[in-house]
């Protein structure tokens, strides 16, 4: 396994530069529509500082579907939050990097220096950027009806009056597949079963036509029946629209069905970077190699392995690799120093020094 | 404590883990209860309180029914280092002080002698006493040789304020300890007895605690309190007032721990000792209170406020404590007319005490419930 | 469901409550010994008088004292309907519906504006409280609010009373009405006299409840603020003031209506306990003057009235909470 240098291969759509910058664009190419770099998000408690993003850089296009995995605690759902400055205040905050998204017709907006009460992010949030959470019994106000929870963010972003949004309502509930949408849009929360909540937020989410869909574990908290349903549901409404989806996760199935690219992350840090098939045929980082043998299969009876050791205190996180004291395949040079990104057979990206150090030694 | 998105557990840090896994949970426990410095404070500031009332033979300058013909009603004695030719003495003192009649209102003024020093000194000699009957001394821990020392001034009778506050402390912390446990044992036992057996008799108990509570207390403690006979002797009316304090405030106790045992009754480990054959008082002594004990505590701590309040109440109103006997409450019922609050503002002391005790049993109370139950806010 | 069976069950739920509680009540004017007409006759006798016993005979049969307890029992309550709770001896012989129509109106008049106080004071310095939490001002509060439920009701009066009158050289304390005013009709001048009586009393019964409110109201706004919703509303895009005030608090104020059924007794007790010491001319004074008069009958009836009044209180707060809470409607 080689560390290619630049140029890499032309892939479908771009040449990728050393850094990952985009060099060479085709005619079929997507726009880009988010781009992160280096970012880095703190939260400050009596106990310390917890560095629980620390330097991810990812970029997104649109109508493209990245994936997010790692274990609880390695930094996805804050990065997902920081992404519409959502972080917990007064406890989080961005330490540095940018995260940077580009309207279809507007110029670039940095996210990342914009005033976390100011009006140009809430112009983003529910409009440009939307999010659906994990768990559907608590993220539905229980005193107002699933309607007017939804009309209120409809009337907050577009110029319609309440006939006109209680219709969208409707007709968003329907989209999400909700049976008798006239009666369940006047219907509380509690009322609903599990599923059909988590439509409701998904009905909520789109009503305002992002561009950008956050789906932090929205179907975690659900059975597996529905769960197949829901994901069906989201893949189906991304499609439709053009939207581009980030889906959180645990699961690596999930991402599989999912995600276009996937990126995995370890204690605050992407370790791996790739498209989903190449990432599941191929996995470089140890950690996802882990994870996926630690994946049940059907019909082999051996045991279940799992990663030895256990994720490191957050408040003193170690020098060099994070992933360090857990690897198969530590070295000398694991302890000291994280490991810098390295290109691997064109857009797959991976976080270790192995391959770094190969890619130096056959140059 | 607010955490990371990330519901990490492993965010305590290890030395916390530690110390949860090598301490005892009673030196866990104790630990928590330091940490509360509020707590503490209040705690030591209670011992002090009531270490002295029990001692307040001594404590007090005077005895509580002296009375100094001319000095009644005088302000409190002012304290003074620097004397009237500006010179600084390290050991504080007062003037003596003569009362005038004055001609327009008729009131007494209080005049210093500034050629009379009198010297604050600690272990003197004053009223003799006996301490619980047996050892007799007239050792005070504070006063003056000569002249006299009103540190909370006098009432209108020239008895000083600040010795008989300490014994009226006996009687309103007392209260307090015994109106307790009068509480909680009722309280404990009948929310028990509702939980556990549940059915009819809990029916019936929660009705009776809704109809008790619908009453607001102090109009119950009036009633009860005036249903007294106006001719019992000072002692069986404080025994009447204890009772009756606790009589009616076992209801908040018995719901709380009704609540508990009802959450145990169906606890597995509950279920393991029936099925292998423990009665119902074995399961009760050994299973069920050792668990609610620490929230009784909790309760009973905060319960103690309650009495005291209560009996302050009660005794302000003249329904209460009798003389000989005097509370602070008592002592608060010379100050029910706006006339005498008016001219002697001094005798609202009391109130300072009862106000400083209440406040330092609730800090307790909180501190020990943060020991005993964290997940309570 | 629907908000109408929610109130009839309710409603049918007190009936019995009230009843029990006249019970109660009953038992407790039985309490001293001897009977009604014994002190009766020992406070005439007191005032050097003397009554004739064939008098205290009538009496007894009046009152049926001389029949057993249930009988008398049912007397008693059977008067209720006609309006007829008896006769204030202690008061030359009033009846005890015109002491009560007396004092009833500025009672409740004044425990409202005295629940209205600490509500509306409470609720946003509690909302502001957890939103600035640890914070200097948080603490303070936290303090001064350990302060207020730590200073008894009557201290508290005696306290404002002092401060009124040598801090502020105010001289509209005691009494809800100066001099002139007390039976005058009403006009403009009396009710800005009323007005400037209240501050006294009112802050003097609102502060203990007000102390309770606010911790429990920013308890509640802490755990609300913990919640997934709150994030959802913020991603909708929603101001964040919208988000606490529509959101937040609209959720965190619940449970405090639901525990009004446990203020009002409070705030009964504490308004009886200041107007005592203020002496105003509510029904606390007249509870406290029947006691040591040892008139039964007009502190029973005065007890059970107060037991009446809360129960329809709760019952008012339990009908409001439904409304407020869809989710308590629909169980």
């Amino acid at each position: 396994m080689r560390c290619g240098t630049w140029p890499t291969r032309i892939r479908n759509r771009r040449v990728l530069g050393k850094t990952g910058e985009i060099l060479v664009e085709d005619v079929n190419h997507k726009e880009k529509l988010l781009s992160v770099d280096n970012l880095r998000v703190q939260f400050r408690i009596p106990q310390g500082i917890v560095r629980a993003v620390d330097g991810v850089s990812f970029e997104m296009a649109r109508g493209e579907s990245v994936g997010v995995v790692g274990e609880s605690g390695c930094g996805k759902s804050v990065t997902a939050l920081s992404l519409m400055l959502l972080h917990p205040q007064p406890e989080a905050r961005i330490a540095g990097g940018t995260i940077t998204y580009h309207p279809e017709d507007s110029p670039p907006v940095e996210i990342s220096s914009l005033d976390i009460r100011g009006e140009a992010i809430r112009a983003i949030r529910g409009r440009e950027i939307a999010m659906i959470f994990q768990e559907p019994m608590t993220s539905l106000s229980p005193v107002y009806t699933i309607g007017e929870q939804i009309i209120e963010a409809i009337r907050l972003h577009r110029n319609m009056d309440k006939k006109q949004a209680r219709e969208l309502a409707i007709e968003m509930l329907d989209q999400v597949r909700i049976s008798a949408p006239q009666q369940r849009v006047d219907e509380y929360p509690h009322q609903l079963s599990g599923g059909m909540r988590q439509r409701a937020m998904i009905a909520l989410a789109l009503s305002c036509n992002p561009s950008l869909l956050i789906a932090d574990e929205p179907t975690t908290a659900l059975d597996v029946t529905i769960e197949a349903q829901i994901l069906s549901l989201i893949k189906d409404l991304q499609q439709r629209r053009q939207m581009s989806l980030m889906i959180i996760t645990h699961n690596l199935g999930v991402v599989g069905e999912m995600a276009d690219y996937v990126l995995v992350m370890y204690v605050g840090k992407v370790v791996e970077k790739a498209r989903t098939k190449e990432l599941f045929r191929n996995p470089l980082h140890p950690y996802t190699r882990a994870l996926l043998r630690s994946l049940p299969r059907i019909g082999s009876k051996d045991r279940l392995l799992s990663i030895p050791g256990s994720v490191p205190n957050p408040y003193q996180l170690p020098q060099g690799c994070p992933f360090r004291g857990r690897c198969e395949e530590m070295h000398e040079s694991c302890r000291d120093e994280p490991p810098p990104p390295c290109y691997v057979e064109g857009d797959h990206l991976v976080y270790c020094w192995n391959y770094y150090n190969a890619r130096e030694t056959t140059g | 404590m607010d955490r990371p998105v990330d519901r990490d557990s492993e965010s305590r840090g290890l030395s916390a883990a530690e110390e949860y896994r090598y301490l005892s949970p009673r030196q866990l426990m104790w630990r928590k209860f330091l940490k509360h410095r509020v707590g503490v404070v209040a705690t030591c500031v209670v011992i002090l309180l009531y270490l002295t009332v029990i001692f307040a033979e001594f404590f007090a300058p005077y005895d509580k029914t002296t009375s100094h013909p001319d000095h009644l009603s005088a302000p409190p004695s002012r304290i003074r280092f620097f004397d009237s030719d500006g010179r600084f003495h390290l050991r504080p003192f007062v003037y003596r002080t003569t009362a005038e009649r004055d001609p327009r209102t008729l009131r007494f003024v209080y005049d210093e002698d500034v050629s009379q020093k009198d010297f604050i000194r600690f272990f003197v000699r004053g009223d003799e006493y006996r301490f619980l009957g047996l050892i007799q001394s007239d050792l005070h821990f504070v006063g003056v040789r000569d002249g006299e020392l009103f540190l909370l001034g006098t009432d209108q009778r020239g008895r000083d304020l600040l010795s008989r506050t300490i014994y009226g402390g006996r009687i309103s912390l007392s209260i307090g300890l015994i109106g307790v446990s009068i509480l909680v044992f009722l309280g404990a036992l009948i929310g028990t007895i509702s939980g556990y057996y549940g059915g009819i008799v809990d029916n019936v108990i929660q009705r009776l605690i809704e109809i008790i509570r619908t009453i607001p207390q102090i109009a119950l403690w009036m009633a009860l309190a005036a249903a007294l006979p106006l001719g019992w002797p000072s002692t069986y009316v404080y025994l009447g007032i204890v009772v009756i304090l606790g009589l009616i405030g076992w209801t908040g106790i018995a719901r709380e721990v009704r609540g508990k045992v009802l959450a145990m009754r169906d606890a597995d480990f509950v279920h393991a000792a029936e099925v292998a054959g423990a009665g119902s008082g074995r399961i009760f002594f050994r299973h069920l209170m050792p668990n609610i004990s620490s929230h009784i505590i909790v309760s009973a701590t905060l319960s103690v406020p309650v009495m005291i309040i209560g009996e302050s109440s009660l005794s302000f109103l003249g329904l209460g404590i009798k003389p000989p006997m005097t509370s602070w409450g008592l002592l608060l019922n010379q100050v029910r007319e706006v006339q005498v609050l008016m001219h002697f503002p001094w005798l609202l002391f009391p109130a300072l005490f009862i106000v400083i005790s209440v406040l330092c049993f609730n800090f307790m109370g909180d501190a020990l419930r943060d020991v005993a139950d964290p997940y309570s806010k | 469901m629907g908000m109408i069976t929610y109130i009839a069950r309710r409603i049918a739920m007190a009936i019995p409550l009230i009843v029990l509680i006249s019970v109660l009540c009953f038992i407790i004017i039985q309490l001293p010994p001897g009977d009604y007409i014994t002190s009766y006759s020992a406070m005439v006798a007191a005032r050097g008088g003397w009554v004739k016993p064939e008098v205290l005979t009538a009496l007894r049969e009046r009152y049926g004292l001389d029949q057993p307890v249930y009988v008398q029992y049912w007397k008693w309550v059977s008067g209720f309907p006609r309006g007829d709770f008896g006769i204030a001896m202690s008061i030359s012989n009033t009846p005890v519906r015109d002491l009560l129509a007396e004092r009833l109106p500025l009672t409740l008049i004044l425990n409202f504006l005295a629940f209205l106080f600490t509500m509306s004071v409470a609720i946003p310095i509690g909302v502001f409280s957890a939103t600035h939490k640890y914070g200097f001002a948080d603490y303070l509060l936290t303090f001064i609010a350990f302060l207020g439920i730590s200073i008894p009701g009557f201290v508290l009066a005696l306290v404002i009373i002092f401060m009124s009158v040598f801090v502020f050289g105010s001289s509209y304390i005691g009494n809800l009405f100066s001099q002139e005013f007390v039976s005058a009709p009403w006009s403009w001048a009396r009710l800005l006299d009323f007005l400037k009586h209240l501050p006294a009393p009112i802050v003097a019964i609102g502060v203990a409840g007000f102390c309770n409110s606010m911790r429990i109201m920013r308890g509640n706004m802490l755990d609300v603020l913990d919640q997934q919703y709150i994030q959802t509303a913020r991603a909708k895009g929603l101001k964040e003031r919208i988000v606490i005030r529509k959101h937040a608090v609209r959720i965190a104020i619940n449970p405090i209506i639901s525990r009004v059924g446990v203020y009002l007794p409070e705030i009964l007790a504490t308004e009886m306990l200041v107007s005592i010491v203020l002496n105003l001319p509510t029904i606390g004074p007249l509870f406290y003057q029947s006691l040591l008069a040892q008139d039964m009958y007009l502190a029973g009836t005065i007890l059970l009235i107060i037991a009446v009044l809360l129960v329809i209180g709760n019952l008012l707060a339990d009908i409001f909470l439904a409304w407020s809470d869809p989710r308590i409607r629909f169980s």
